[in-house]
């Protein structure tokens, strides 16, 4: 999968000399004044659930002076020009010294730039739909979100209070104009939410998939599971990616599963191996059944 | 949609089972006021929550005594009959097309009620999308709540043995979770008789409209702001719900974390009803579906507690049992506590704690060693607090 590294260190130059980073830029930048924007190129993006993430590190010096990441945590980008708020990182003390953000498969140096907030921005920020990815749905919450937005959209409540109640102020109690208020701004957030899952069946209609990267991996499992016949044991290449692996392990979880290579008579793989014979070939992996005269695993 | 069906019957057994226990109150308080009477939907609701855990948790028993999965179902399903004419009587009332269509018939609707209704069925076209047209794909659900299920299922790189490669699934690093949830898609694969993928997703659907019954009806009772032709504290709060982002994802992705709100939502409800036993009892429940409620979840609830004996002001722990009379001729019995009922509700999930304390199974995959110490306070403190995953601590404090 696509993955951009955001180093964050502390305001240090001496120490930031030590950090390995290509063409990285000095910078001095607290992330709690600034958004970052990205302005990612069309060619590099995937279609919603596997889009790539932007990992930030934040880097400290061990007990011995060595830099080494201390936290982590990952932003799905989203094609073309768009700015994201970093700034409820605020445990990461210190500032930015220095960032590059590098897509590893074309050695592209993806344009990046940081700037205070226009207000625009801040209403942008607070309407752009929630990460969501294929590991982590989980690790987002609503109070967080809600706590973590700017004081712009705060000072936006009692004008929108003021709006929508103006007639209702006047004839009717005050907790009428608060509660048609709140449902009014609640209509709105989840009509946005419908748009967006509006959006999503339009371009499943209009792709084969939504998610090219994995898709093939859960194809190739239901087609494994086919093939093999009743009460095969089966193993998986040490070497495969987890993307692979778990949709394998979930498909074929009715099959005898050996962690000894040399006790399955089948095996999922992505590679040749002498000795074994590809019953079922998708997208790049194999299915392998071992030929009656092989012994043992390559 | 034989899935459908059987989930459907699944809860049926679990209302059964929930029911004869939803009454039992070993504090033996005295009638509750009229604005503590809890609402009988709520009531049956909690009963299926309280259902679902009791028959998974017997499942684990019995499988642990080597019984099968559909040896344990015929076991489950011979102890409902009796249970059931004892629940049928005690409902008798609210059974007949009559509880099915009068709600909707009898509502004055407003604007406000189609609005909800609307993105009620919005979400679940929604996640009836998913369920068609998209493989199970996250993490978590595949790896931990999906394999675990299929295996315990087919019985195969399953084992209850400690010695096995195979102990409690073949992935064996994620052997520390608990098994609420894997045994329950595992018996609702038996009732089904296969294995597909709608199996480990479909009860997401019953825990959102658990959760929106126990959020809607419990605004309704606690609010005075209704029948003025005005937006209720039932439609903001469920606007509200439906909000949440990742709701649908949630409902459609096979995750554990809306089984566990809904048990944590059901807990806190079932306090704030004083019915304090079977608040314990849904306590369980969160620990026994993800092991955030052995820790967090426990942590939150104990500090909501505490907050509602010091605004009653009532005794809360001490003592925890003492013998009464409710008149001078009648009968001594004994009565415990608000903490020992909450206590002894709790300590139902005890076959699993055992298990799990003589298995050494820690509280996460990657963390192994944690455990408690002065050094972690900070630590739990701070998860509390602002872990993503842990947002729920607000929810319940509020």
């Amino acid at each position: 999968m696509l993955s951009y590294v955001l180093l964050v260190t502390n305001p240090n130059p001496a120490f930031a000399q030590q950090i390995p980073l290509i063409d990285a830029r000095p910078q001095h930048i607290i992330l709690q004044d600034v958004i970052l924007h990205i302005d990612l190129p069309t060619k590099l993006t995937r279609p919603w659930l596997e889009q790539p993430f932007l990992q930030l590190i934040w880097i400290a010096a061990d007990a011995h002076g060595q830099p080494q990441p201390t936290q982590q945590t990952q932003i799905q980008i989203h094609p073309g020009q768009s700015c994201y708020d970093l700034r409820s990182l605020d445990d990461w003390n210190g500032g930015l010294l220095a960032y590059q953000l590098f897509h590893p498969e074309t050695a592209t140096i993806v344009q990046t730039r940081f700037s205070p907030p226009t207000f625009s921005e801040e209403l942008t920020l607070g309407l752009k739909p929630r990460d969501l990815n294929l590991k982590r749905i989980n690790h987002a919450s609503e109070p967080q979100y809600l706590l973590g937005l700017s004081w712009q959209w705060w000072a936006c409540l009692p004008g929108i209070l003021l709006l929508v109640t103006m007639r209702g102020m006047f004839q009717k109690p005050w907790n009428s104009s608060i509660t048609a208020s709140l449902m009014l701004a609640l209509t709105i957030w989840n009509l946005r939410q419908g748009l967006d899952h509006l959006g999503l069946i339009q371009q499943q209609a209009a792709a084969d998939h939504l998610m090219p990267l994995t898709q093939p991996y859960h194809d190739f499992s239901r087609l494994a599971e086919t093939h093999l016949p009743a009460n095969a044991r089966w193993s998986h290449d040490p070497k495969l990616n987890l993307q692979a692996r778990t949709p394998a392990r979930y498909h074929l979880a009715e099959y005898p599963f050996s962690a000894d290579i040399d006790q399955a008579d089948y095996w999922v793989t992505t590679r040749d191996n002498p000795g074994f014979q590809t019953v079922l070939q998708h997208d790049g992996l194999k299915l392998q059944v071992r030929s009656p005269v092989s012994k043992g695993a390559p | 949609m034989i899935e459908l069906a059987m989930l459907l019957v699944m809860t049926l057994m679990a209302w059964i089972l929930g029911s004869s226990v939803v009454s039992f109150d070993p504090g033996g308080r005295d009638a509750p006021t009229s604005d503590q009477q809890p609402d009988t939907l709520v009531n049956h609701l909690l009963a299926i929550l309280v259902g679902l855990y009791l028959q998974t948790l017997l499942t684990f028993c019995l499988s642990l005594c080597g019984l099968s999965l559909s040896q344990i179902l015929a076991v489950i399903s011979v102890l409902t009959i009796p249970l059931a004419w004892h629940a049928f009587v005690l409902h008798r009332h609210a059974f007949g097309f009559g509880l099915l269509l009068s709600y909707p018939m009898k509502w004055r609707w407003k604007i406000s009620d189609v609005i909800v209704a609307l993105f009620f069925i919005e979400t679940v076209c929604f996640c009836a999308w998913q369920f068609s047209s998209m493989p199970l794909y996250f993490e978590d659900p595949l790896f931990h709540w999906g394999t675990r299920a299929r295996e315990l299922y087919s019985d195969v790189n399953w084992s209850w043995e400690a010695q096995s490669p195979h102990f409690l699934g073949n992935t064996s690093w994620n052997r520390h979770y608990p098994l609420f949830l894997p045994l329950l898609r595992a018996q609702l694969a038996t009732m089904v008789g296969s294995w597909n993928d709608l199996i480990p997703r479909i009860d997401g659907l019953l825990f959102f409209v658990i959760n929106v019954l126990l959020i809607g009806q419990t605004a309704r009772s606690f609010s005075s702001l209704t029948n003025r032709g005005l937006p209720s504290a039932a439609n903001i709060s469920l606007m509200a719900y439906f909000s949440c982002l990742i709701l649908p994802w949630h409902i459609a992705g096979g995750n554990a974390d809306l089984a566990y709100s809904s048990f944590l939502l059901a807990s806190v409800i079932a306090a704030l009803n004083s019915q304090l036993f079977l608040a314990g009892l849904l306590l369980a429940g969160c620990a026994w579906t993800k092991n955030d409620g052995l820790v967090l979840a426990t942590l939150s609830m104990s500090i909501a507690m505490i907050a509602i004996m010091i605004s009653t002001g009532s005794s809360f722990a001490w003592p925890l049992i003492q013998k009464t009379k409710t008149t001078p001729n009648s009968r001594t019995c004994i009565r415990c506590s608000k903490l020992a009922s909450v206590l002894l509700g709790g300590l139902t999930l005890l076959p699993w704690l055992i298990f799990r304390q003589r298995h050494q199974l820690a509280l996460a995959p990657d963390r192994e060693g944690l455990h408690w110490h002065f050094d972690s306070l900070p630590q739990v403190i701070s998860e509390l607090l602002w872990n993503p995953t842990h947002g729920f601590f607000w929810v319940t404090l509020v």
